[in-house]
């Protein structure tokens, strides 16, 4: 089974007015396709916020729980001797995650 | 816990009842936690660290539970679950967790003690959010309070527990702080007494609802869950871990409810942020930073070097090779000293019993056996003593986060490092090792190429060979080259089994870099005494038994006309020589003949005639055939066996006159048998032949069924011996070393 998800502020189940706190004001597009930022190319250092996730389901999904979610600040704060790969630190804990993970999840700068 | 709170007279009626009550019976309580949360210390702590280790139905990760004996005679068993970060599963393994919290194959638990680290609170908050929306009766454990005072975090556990929905109770496990106040709340969460208001589920969207209930109801057909509220959760959880996954027993209803809940609109990921939303809403509400805290941790400052390109590799390497040398040549005297009291016991037994089929049984087969597995102890302490170490201490996480990509270039687990390294030591604590890695795939194809890595057991063979045949100047390049071989084939046996037989899409890393701690001389003894323990119960006894077996087609059947032979030389002996030194030296010199004046007549000597036709393209005759069947019993046997069929017994790799015998040995035409190309042959099939029955033993443990070490026999046993088929054909045609 090859089910994606894109998960970023314009999921439809949160278009009621309760839940739109949960969108935020980005394009709409699956921001990874239309070739924006991901989290795979942020620089050491740098602090972005996930806009969404994207990417095949049981991934997508592990990803979130483990606290990657749209809104969420990210930093970079290494990468690997290798190349990858990369550490991230977010919700006060440090997580490795390579960079075709990382692909998966727009960002935009903090 | 104390016996005499049972007996407490306002109590009697109860604890009468609880002291007699068998242990099947007793209300049990799950301890359920993120990894490096302290939920194995807290375990310890509470239950006195008397585990019973056991297995999960039909899967191979340890069930460890205890005794818990409440003030006021309530008797409970604990039981330390797996860490996981949610409930959601994609594998057997992972389903562990969940289905002893949601009561899959065993009924509910009474209680759930969720584990939350509180220097990283909102992550193991999703953990405890998730239980309490099952609603069992949760309790929260607090642990690792002395760290958050220390980085300054101040948690109102109060207002957390209020606003949560189950009892937050600050502890320090180490120190035992806040113990007591955990198992009064235990104690109250089983009788369904906690104080608490009740806290108002997730609420989510009409549209996730209504699909949502459209999963509950092929749950309630599933498994007509108790409540409501656990009918709620499995549906949750079914969203959530069903559709890409490999669990087993999800019945097909559930799967197209599932598929068809997600297709459009899945209001999976929404669950998942309004739990997280709820999470740091109780965390703003609950928790403070104080002024000054900080602001580079430890950790960070110690990764700045252990991950630092140049320092961190150096430092790595010394790391490992202390783990190596320690494995190697540590061990080496405690394993002498168990071969020694082996040795003396046998001698000592063999004083006692009257000759015959009995003694020979006892002293060669079972002793022998016995032996055969102690000998493993020292490296398998050692290990897991370092392992312990490595993993508690979170350097383990960074040897994984330093290696993934290099190990990914053939499809390994960066995890897969550390037992790979510990091949070169023994296989059998290697496979064992393996169990680090999380993934079950990866765990499977590392424990498939690690007995290609060159064990020591391996060495007196190519000592031998090479002594034998080689010139001194070139030993030490062989020596290498087969060193080389073996991890040439390790990785290569990786990276084809990868896109093959264990072909799938790479797992995922997704790697917690957890602070650094100082591991916990209690726990590292504990976890080091339930592998060895393990390691005894499970893979001992079928290595005993098989070094019996083996011993058997050695020495079975006998010739009687030798016997008596020897039996009239050993009481002319007795006779003859009255110093006693000299008659023991005279008597084992005698068994030593006898033994390879019998070996013709033995099963083993037969198989390695019926052999010999497949063999000799490899250029092995029968003889080395009995060698390589002797070989099953542990590798360096096979110097003695070898030792045993050209009237050596009690030879070693050393030993000059068995050199000479080898090379003088000749086929019935008169060709030399051993030259250095039959000699490469025959060290190539030892670095590629699956020759050890004990990793077999232990690969069946770890696998849970004869599947996997069969697929490991034979595919190192082929490639064995097309390798050196290939090698002694293609130089006998180019006439290379044949003289």
């Amino acid at each position: 089974m090859k089910v994606k998800v894109h998960f970023n502020k314009t999921s439809a189940l949160a278009s009621d007015e309760e839940f739109e706190h949960l969108n935020a004001p980005v394009s709409n597009a699956p921001a990874t396709s239309s070739g924006a930022r991901t989290l795979a190319d942020v620089k050491v250092g740098a602090v972005a916020v996930i806009t969404g996730v994207e990417g095949e389901r049981p991934l997508a999904i592990r990803l979130m729980e483990m606290g990657l979610l749209p809104g969420t600040r990210v930093e970079v704060v290494r990468i690997a001797p290798l190349g990858d790969p990369m550490e991230l630190r977010l919700r006060g804990f440090h997580l490795s995650i390579r960079r075709d993970e990382a692909r998966g999840l727009a960002v935009e700068p903090e | 816990m104390s016996p005499a709170g049972r007996q407490a007279p306002e109590k009697s009626g109860a604890s009468a009842a609880v002291v007699t009550a068998p242990r099947a019976e007793r209300p049990s309580v799950l301890l359920a936690g993120n990894p490096n949360s302290g939920k194995t210390t807290l375990f310890n702590a509470l239950t006195g660290a008397r585990a019973k280790v056991g297995n999960y139905p039909g899967i191979t990760v340890d069930r460890r539970s205890a005794k818990l004996d409440l003030e006021g005679g309530l008797g409970l068993e604990v039981v330390d679950l797996p860490g996981t970060y949610s409930l959601s599963a994609r594998s057997a393994e992972e389903e562990v967790a969940a289905a002893a919290v949601l009561g899959l194959h065993e009924p509910v638990p009474a209680a759930v003690v969720v584990v939350v680290d509180a220097s990283a609170l909102r992550r193991g908050l999703y953990l405890a959010q998730q239980v309490v929306e099952t609603g069992l009766p949760t309790v929260v454990a607090l642990s690792m309070m002395d760290e958050a005072r220390s980085a300054g975090i101040v948690i109102d556990a109060e207002e957390l527990g209020r606003r949560l929905g189950a009892p937050c109770i600050p502890i320090v496990a180490p120190r035992r702080e806040g113990l007591d106040a955990l198992r009064a709340a235990i104690g109250d969460a089983v009788a369904k007494d906690a104080d608490l208001p009740d806290v108002a589920d997730i609420d989510l969207p009409e549209a996730a609802t209504e699909k949502l209930e459209a999963i509950e109801a092929v749950v309630e057909d599933w498994l007509a869950p108790e409540t409501l509220a656990l009918r709620r959760a499995w549906a949750r959880w079914a969203l959530l871990s069903v559709g890409g996954d490999e669990l087993p027993d999800i019945p097909e209803a559930v799967r197209v409810a599932v598929d068809e809940a997600t297709r459009e609109d899945d209001p999976g990921p929404l669950l998942i942020a309004l739990r997280y939303e709820r999470i740091d809403a109780f965390v703003d509400a609950a928790v403070t930073i104080e002024e000054g805290a900080p602001e580079v941790s430890i950790t960070e400052r110690v990764d700045r070097v252990i991950l630092h390109p140049i320092l961190g590799f150096a430092l790595f390497a010394v790391v490992m090779a202390l783990l190596f040398q320690g494995l190697f040549a540590w061990s080496d005297p405690a394993i002498g000293l168990v071969e020694d009291a082996i040795a003396a016991l046998q001698n000592l037994v063999a004083g006692l019993m009257p000759e015959g089929p009995v003694k020979r049984l006892v002293v060669h087969g079972v002793i022998a056996g016995v032996g055969n597995v102690l000998v493993f102890v020292p490296q398998i302490a050692l290990l897991f003593l370092f392992i312990g170490i490595l993993e508690d201490s979170g350097y383990l996480a960074r040897v994984a986060f330093v290696l993934d990509r290099l190990m990914g270039g053939v499809g390994l687990h960066g995890k897969a490092f550390v037992p790979m390294l510990s091949g070169f030591a023994c296989a059998i604590p290697a496979v064992m090792a393996t169990r680090t890695i999380e993934s079950r795939r990866d765990r499977i194809l590392t424990m498939m190429v690690v007995p290609l890595t060159s064990c020591s057991a391996r060495l007196p063979v190519y000592v031998l060979i090479i002594a034998a045949v080689f010139s001194p100047d070139q030993g030490g390049f062989v020596l290498f080259a087969m060193y080389f071989l073996s991890v040439i084939a390790a990785l290569g046996a990786a990276f084809v089994l990868r896109r093959t037989v264990l072909k799938g899409k790479k797992p995922p890393l997704v790697l917690e870099l957890p602070p650094y701690r100082m591991p916990m001389g209690k726990n590292l003894a504990l976890n080091t005494w339930e592998r060895v323990r393990s390691f005894l119960v499970d893979a001992g006894t079928v290595i005993l038994a098989l070094t019996i077996v083996v011993w058997g087609l050695s020495s079975y059947p006998r010739d009687e006309g030798v016997a008596a032979e020897y039996a009239a030389l050993r009481a002319e002996a007795s006779q003859v020589i009255v110093e006693s030194g000299a008659l023991d030296d005279r008597l084992s010199e005698l068994e030593g003949q006898e033994t390879s004046a019998q070996l013709p007549y033995s099963f083993a000597a037969t198989l390695g005639h019926a052999i010999e036709p497949v063999i000799e393209p490899l250029g092995f005759d029968w003889r080395i055939g009995v060698g390589i069947i002797g070989a099953f019993a542990a590798r360096e046997v096979f110097v003695s066996t070898v030792g045993i069929v050209f009237g050596l017994a009690h030879a070693d790799e050393e030993s000059a006159p068995l050199r000479e015998s080898l090379v003088a040995a000749t086929w019935p035409d008169g060709r030399p048998l051993f030259t250095p190309l039959s000699g490469l042959s025959l060290m190539i099939f030892f670095v590629l032949a699956s020759q050890c029955m004990s990793t077999l033993a232990v690969v069946k443990k770890e696998t849970g069924g004869y599947r996997w070490p069969t697929f490991l026999f034979v595919y190192m046993t082929v490639l064995a011996y097309v390798v050196s088929f290939l090698v002694f054909q293609v130089g006998t045609a180019m006439g290379w070393g044949t003289g």
